[in-house]
């Protein structure tokens, strides 16, 4: 179970390169929706192995604001376009 | 070295970290988030400090919890004022 | 420690400082916005790893949702010329990177001994569960020992929003959302109603509580607002003040009310600790949410006008 929590932080690892390299503002935000699902699920595994169901709740949270994060990166951006 | 041991000093060194790059950065922006990570290596060293005992401490929970809810103020007061002087030229 | 545990919190610990570093050393302004969401959320893991399930809803919500959204509200508004400016790498760099290091062995020695020695505030508080009327520790230290604490932090968040209305703010038009965006947030914001209740509720048991729910509904109000499915909220509307203030209100008239009763400034009688501290905690989340949603999004200046 602790392997699998690892393995799951190493997909962070590769989101990281793509927030580094790009090329575009839509692979970064591409792998912070990455980020969001690695993070929900790393919850779900520690909530089993420590057995506090709490993170579950907090699974939820950050699946729910990654989706509320990636909307307001799209509006952002796009008032960008919008000026230049 | 133990477990606490391990997220003290990684506490310190985000506190550190947050240093160097406030000393370091010019942008504004990016001197609030240089706060903001000398503030994360600060709730670190007190959530480690809290897992010392069998049930963590309460307390420095409650501490932190309080403490977020502070920095998100402080931040968006500090960002307001960063970008103060822009807002006129956008007009 | 079984090795296994070690490569967990070695990796998250390398993680953490790998994108602290790269926070700082990126040149462009977006990445190191875009990191530093990443940061916190990994500091939401590392929470949850240390046994401490509130922190990690907090720091999801408050960490990661709120300070991202704020950072890019605020990268939205920089002119683009500050954005392309670029860190010019001068001589600083030596003696910054000298006081840090120094200062960091200073604390790491300040550090050291602490894991041996204990807090004799555990017990304490353990001892004192019975006449708190809730059963979640954190939320007995918030609402019930440490009720001052919380009531001063309800000022702190009021006073920042005091201080940024002072700042006229003023926010470029906003483009027309994508009918996509508006459909996709019309579906979120309900749950973030929906989980934000229940982590208000869950606060009275379990790891949850007005600050987290408060974040989650703010999140919810912030998203219908950027896809302009929310008119202009401000400080002229009625039931805005009335919300914002209504917190802090409620918090202190229960204080006083224990004062006048003879239990003491926020005291609670007896038997009645759970009812008030969940009344407290509705009205607290109210003014939370309405508080960041606009110390978030801000006032306009059409709407002052």
């Amino acid at each position: 179970m602790i392997i699998l929590a690892t393995v799951l932080l190493l997909t962070v690892l590769f989101g990281l390169w793509r927030v580094l390299r790009g090329p575009t503002a839509a692979d970064r935000l591409l792998a912070i929706q990455l980020f969001g699902t690695t993070g929900a699920a790393f919850l779900l595994v520690l909530a089993m192995l420590v057995d506090i169901r709490a993170l579950r709740d907090a699974a939820l949270v950050i699946a729910l604001l990654a989706a509320v994060l990636s909307a307001a990166l799209v509006q952002y951006l796009r008032r960008q376009e919008k000026s230049n | 070295m133990t477990q606490v041991l391990f997220y003290l000093i990684l506490g310190v060194c985000l506190w550190a970290l947050g240093l160097y790059g406030l000393l370091r950065l010019k942008e504004s922006i990016r001197r609030i988030i240089s706060v903001n990570i000398m503030g994360s290596g600060v709730f670190m060293v007190m959530v480690a400090l809290a897992a010392r005992s069998e049930d963590p401490d309460p307390v420095m929970h409650a501490l932190v919890v309080t403490g977020l809810v502070v920095a998100i103020s402080a931040t968006a007061f500090a960002l307001r004022l960063s970008v103060a002087d822009v807002q006129e030229d956008d007009q | 420690m079984s090795l296994h545990e070690w490569m967990l919190d070695g990796t998250l610990g390398l993680l953490v400082l790998i994108l602290a570093v790269a926070v700082l050393h990126v040149r462009s302004l977006y990445i190191s916005i875009v990191l530093f969401i990443a940061f916190g959320l990994l500091l939401a893991l590392i929470w949850a790893r240390l046994g401490a399930p509130d922190l990690a809803l907090a720091e999801a919500a408050i960490g990661a949702g709120l300070t991202g959204t704020l950072l890019l509200a605020a990268y939205g508004r920089v002119s683009e010329r500050r954005r392309k400016a670029e860190e010019p790498l001068d001589w600083h760099a030596g003696p910054a990177l000298l006081l840090s290091l120094i200062i960091a062995v200073i604390l790491m020695r300040a550090v050291w001994p602490l894991p041996d020695l204990d807090s004799a505030l555990v017990p304490a508080v353990a001892d004192q569960m019975a006449q708190s009327g809730v059963g979640h520790p954190v939320t007995a230290v918030l609402l019930s020992f440490r009720a001052w604490d919380t009531l001063l932090e309800l000022l702190v968040l009021l006073l920042a929003f005091m201080a940024v209305r002072q700042l006229l703010p003023s926010l470029p038009r906003q483009p027309e959302a994508w009918p996509l965006l508006q459909a996709w947030s019309r579906l979120l914001a309900p749950l973030s109603v929906l989980i934000g209740g229940y982590l208000l509720w869950r606060g009275s048991a379990d790891p949850g509580g007005a600050f987290q729910a408060g974040a989650l509904l703010a999140a919810g109000a912030i998203l219908l607002r950027l896809t302009g499915l929310l008119p202009a909220l401000g400080w002229h509307h009625f039931w805005i003040r009335a919300l914002i203030l209504g917190g802090c209100m409620v918090f202190l008239a229960i204080g006083v009310a224990g004062y006048w009763l003879g239990t003491g400034f926020l005291g609670y009688a007896d038997g009645w600790a759970g009812p008030l501290i969940l009344l407290i905690e509705v009205f607290a989340t109210l003014s939370i949410a309405t508080t960041l949603t606009l110390l978030v999004i801000g006032e306009t200046r059409e709407v002052r006008e």
